[in-house]
């Protein structure tokens, strides 16, 4: 867990990866954002419900929750709607269409660019 | 442009793209299999020696193999970095397969490359050609080591 400038606004990052989650905890603190990981959907419902973060950057596949049915739990929830999501993956096979996500989900094919990760939660963030 | 020039401003290309050229390598590496396995294994674990070898890289390329080879210690971090592979219990196929993104990797940073004047052809090949040297030199090392383990530790009757 990264905490950087703001206490009380942070970015959720979800990814059973440990390597990746930290490197973009790395990079999104570099970039002055404070950060939050967790390991799986499950643990990211959790800590949402008690602190809500002001955009999700998850992976896909991951155990026990995976990254499409977090947004889906998300979107369930009322207070929870709007609330940002940047989806990550490498696979080809997703259970969602990408251009079909709402305008408060985002997605980005892995491998990515640094450059471009931070565009796109700089516009999520609105 | 001097064949030094080209190397020169080639390897500060490197460098300065060096962060993308890592995360994008992170996250393609940690989907083989060996990797898979040890999803908890942190960063620091996970790109090992690989900013020192790029680090390293950068100053091979700009040197002819005669040069190279007159500073053994160059490569010395490519054996560091099968000792750490050989413990963390990732084959031999998949550190060549991790050295073959990391080349991807830099070729694409090369290819967002705006030099100072359009490279020649002959220019392109001699860069292709010293870069490509000096990363398989890399990748040779670490895979003598790597060997040079599995024979030791067969012998001991050890496993990995």
């Amino acid at each position: 867990v990264v905490q950087a400038k703001a206490a009380d606004s942070y970015i959720l990052v979800v990814d059973d990866t440990t390597a990746v989650t930290e490197f973009l905890e790395f990079l999104l603190a570099d970039a002055g954002y404070a950060v939050v990981s967790c390991a799986n959907g499950q643990e990211a419902l959790v800590q949402i419900q008690r602190r809500r973060p002001v955009l999700v950057i998850t992976d896909v596949a991951m155990p026990i929750l995976n990254g499409w049915e977090l947004v889906q739990a998300l979107r369930s929830t009322e207070a929870l709607a709007t609330l940002p999501v940047i989806l990550m993956s490498a696979a080809t096979m997703l259970p969602f269409q990408p251009e079909e996500l709402d305008s408060y989900t985002f997605f980005l094919y892995k491998p990515f660019h640094i450059a471009d990760l931070l565009k796109l939660a700089k516009h999520a963030l609105g | 442009m001097a064949p030094e020039q080209v190397l020169a401003h080639a390897a500060a290309q490197i460098e300065a793209a060096e962060r993308d050229t890592l995360f994008r390598w992170v996250q393609q590496i940690t989907r083989f299999p060996a990797h898979m396995q040890r999803p908890e294994a942190g960063l620091h674990e996970v790109l090992d020696h690989i900013p020192v070898i790029l680090s390293h890289l950068r100053w091979a390329m700009q040197r002819s193999p005669e040069e190279q080879a007159s500073a053994p210690e160059f490569s010395q971090p490519g054996e560091s970095h099968a000792l750490e592979r050989y413990r963390q219990g990732v084959p031999a196929r998949v550190i060549v397969k991790e050295y073959q993104v990391l080349r991807r990797e830099l070729w694409r940073a090369l290819a967002d490359w705006q030099p100072p004047e359009p490279l020649a052809t002959a220019e392109i090949f001699m860069l292709a050609e010293r870069l490509n040297f000096a990363l398989d030199e890399f990748m040779a090392t670490t895979l003598d080591a790597f060997v040079q383990l599995e024979i030791e530790t067969s012998g001991t009757g050890e496993g990995s």
